[in-house]
């Protein structure tokens, strides 16, 4: 029986990987045979993620993706110590509710440079010349944010609309170097991210959960699909913005 | 930071016209406090004073006094 | 005979008037009877409208409105000698082509700060002091860029996604007092044509791509009166949509 989802020899980079969807993700990868490489800023959180992967040669990577200036050595370095990456998935953000009244510039600058900066720069880095395989692909996580309005997200849906589209842009501008790029937009899915931007929730209307009528996601299912977009089997699909919502963007 | 002070920065984050609420004044009484006014403190209470309050708390709060002593 | 979209008696703010577009969208607004308050960088056409708002009344104030910190209080004070506004537009915000390899953050911070982050100040300051009234209409001029992938526009794309989506956002936040957000999605302008980064790039610009457009380049007319059409009554149930302008562009 073929497994077209089969990672065995393939080393995928996964930045933002303590927990939710990118720890999810990793340990998913690890059970289809790849290597991969975690980055996040939490230590404990990495050792913990590391402890439920299944396979061999993988390596963790502790640091802050927020000082954009520091992506570009350490990405050299992990090339240079553990060879270069088939596929790249970008799992961190900081998803918060702030009415308008409270996004200062210096608010909206941090979000972005977390939630977008450090996803451009990664790409810029990864995709520069020896450093990734032929067939290279690169996974972002968006949210329906990008697509919906509603209260008090405006700075993480632009943040989210951001990375839509520049995802658009460098699929066709990476096209030639055979890198393909694609976003999976996820509408609620149950992660600690959630659980703190429930609590933070203090009465306004949320009607996301009633809209995806498949229920809550699970981390898994996000998971599922982004295996799928770094698998051969997508090699046909690139620019794209994949919903994984329980239907919530069609209803 | 004064009493008087944390009052002026409820004020102004509420959109409220100066001296308009004091210590006494019952949450539900003033106007369009509804849940984006209650995000908008709970977004205060963690950009100046370090704390988290969450959704849950904040709901449990009767008058500007609850939230002073909150932000402490 | 009526005007749906005549503006008598509604004062209007227009951020980035001194260039081609804004001024059309200036002379458009006062044609249709709105008083016009205009606000840009003490740069570009600027004289121009200096000495024609002497005689067509229109009141011109400028301060570096990329600049964060200058905003809230130069609008503070705009808004004390002007009174409350019925409409904003913001036509201001810079191009720029760069592929990848070099789009690093202090590229795409100077995109992001000119394109996202001072409308939304504006927006945030003009609605926190009340200085829009309740069934005002603000209308950012986005770009067909934002809906699709470019070579070597990702920061620029990526900036207009961004606006877009923080125009549904607002659209939802600002609803309470009944106040409208839209943008508009313009495709190849005839100002495009003569701006520097352009031309000399038309290789990148895919030489041809404005021929994309069937009903031609763009006269700056259009864009104002697609301004006009949104800030006017006859839009009153329209908020949230980010408004196609483009010739064809997109089909």
């Amino acid at each position: 029986m073929i497994n077209p989802l089969d990672f065995t020899g393939k080393q995928i980079l996964i930045a933002g990987a303590a927990a939710g969807i990118g720890k999810e993700t990793a340990i998913l990868l690890s059970r289809l045979g790849a290597r991969v490489l975690l980055i996040d800023i939490n230590e404990d959180g990495l050792k913990e993620a590391a402890s439920c992967l299944e396979g061999s040669g993988h390596h963790l990577f502790c640091f802050d993706l927020s000082e954009l200036n520091e992506i570009e050595p350490k990405v050299k370095e992990i090339v240079l110590s553990h060879g270069p990456i088939d596929g790249f998935v970008h799992c961190l953000g900081v998803r918060c509710r702030r009415p308008l009244s409270m996004i200062t510039p210096k608010v909206l600058n941090e979000i972005f440079s977390l939630n977008f900066g450090s996803f451009l720069e990664l790409v810029r880095c990864i995709t520069k010349k020896n450093n990734f395989n032929e067939g290279l692909s690169i996974v972002g996580i968006s949210s329906v944010s990008s697509q919906k309005g509603g209260m008090s997200v405006t700075a993480y849906a632009a943040s989210k609309a951001a990375m839509d589209s520049a995802v658009r842009c460098l699929a066709k501008e990476l096209a030639s170097k055979k890198i393909r790029l694609n976003t999976v937009v996820p509408a609620q899915i149950n992660t600690p991210a959630y659980t703190s931007f429930l609590k933070m929730n203090a009465g306004i209307e949320d009607e996301t959960l009633s809209r995806q009528y498949l229920g809550m996601g699970e981390p898994i299912d996000v998971a599922n699909v982004i295996a799928f977009l770094l698998s051969t089997s997508s090699k046909f699909i690139t620019g794209s913005s994949i919903p994984v919502d329980g239907g919530f963007l069609s209803s | 930071m004064t009493n008087k002070d944390k009052i002026r920065l409820i004020e102004d984050a509420l959109e409220l016209g100066q001296n308009t609420i004091n210590e006494d004044t019952l949450l539900g009484d003033i106007h369009g406090y509804d849940s984006m006014a209650r995000l908008t403190l709970i977004v205060l209470c963690d950009d100046e004073f370090n704390k988290k309050l969450t959704g849950e708390q904040i709901r449990e709060f009767k008058t500007v006094k609850d939230i002073l002593d909150f932000m402490g | 005979m009526i005007n749906p979209m005549e503006l008598t008696g509604k004062k209007i703010l227009v951020a980035g008037a001194a260039s081609e577009i804004g001024l059309a969208i200036i002379t458009q607004l006062r044609q249709l009877g709105a008083k016009v308050v205009s606000l840009d960088k003490p740069e570009g056409n600027h004289l121009k409208i200096l000495r024609n708002s002497e005689s067509d009344g229109t009141v011109f104030y400028t301060f570096d409105i990329y600049e964060n910190a200058l905003i809230e209080p130069n609008l503070n004070q705009i808004i004390k000698e002007c009174g409350v506004f019925d409409g904003f537009v913001y036509c201001a915000g810079i191009g720029g082509v760069r592929p990848l390899s070099f789009t690093k953050g202090s590229f795409i911070s100077e995109m992001m700060n000119a394109n996202l982050y001072s409308f939304v100040e504006m927006v945030r300051c003009l609605s926190k002091k009340n200085s829009l009234v309740n069934g005002g209409s603000i209308v950012a001029v986005s770009s067909v860029s934002s809906i699709k992938g470019l070579k070597s526009k990702t920061a620029y794309c990526a900036s207009k996604a961004a606006l877009d989506a923080s125009v549904r956002c607002m659209a939802a936040e600002l609803s309470g007092k009944k106040i409208r957000v839209n943008s508009i999605l313009k495709g190849w302008v005839e100002s495009d044509m003569k701006k520097d980064f352009i031309k000399n790039n038309m290789d990148l610009n895919e030489n041809d791509d404005f021929k994309k457009q069937v009903l031609g380049v763009i006269d700056p007319v259009e864009v104002a009166n697609t301004v006009a059409f949104l800030l006017s009554n006859a839009t009153k149930t329209i908020t949230g949509i980010s408004l196609i302008l483009d010739g064809g562009y997109t089909l």
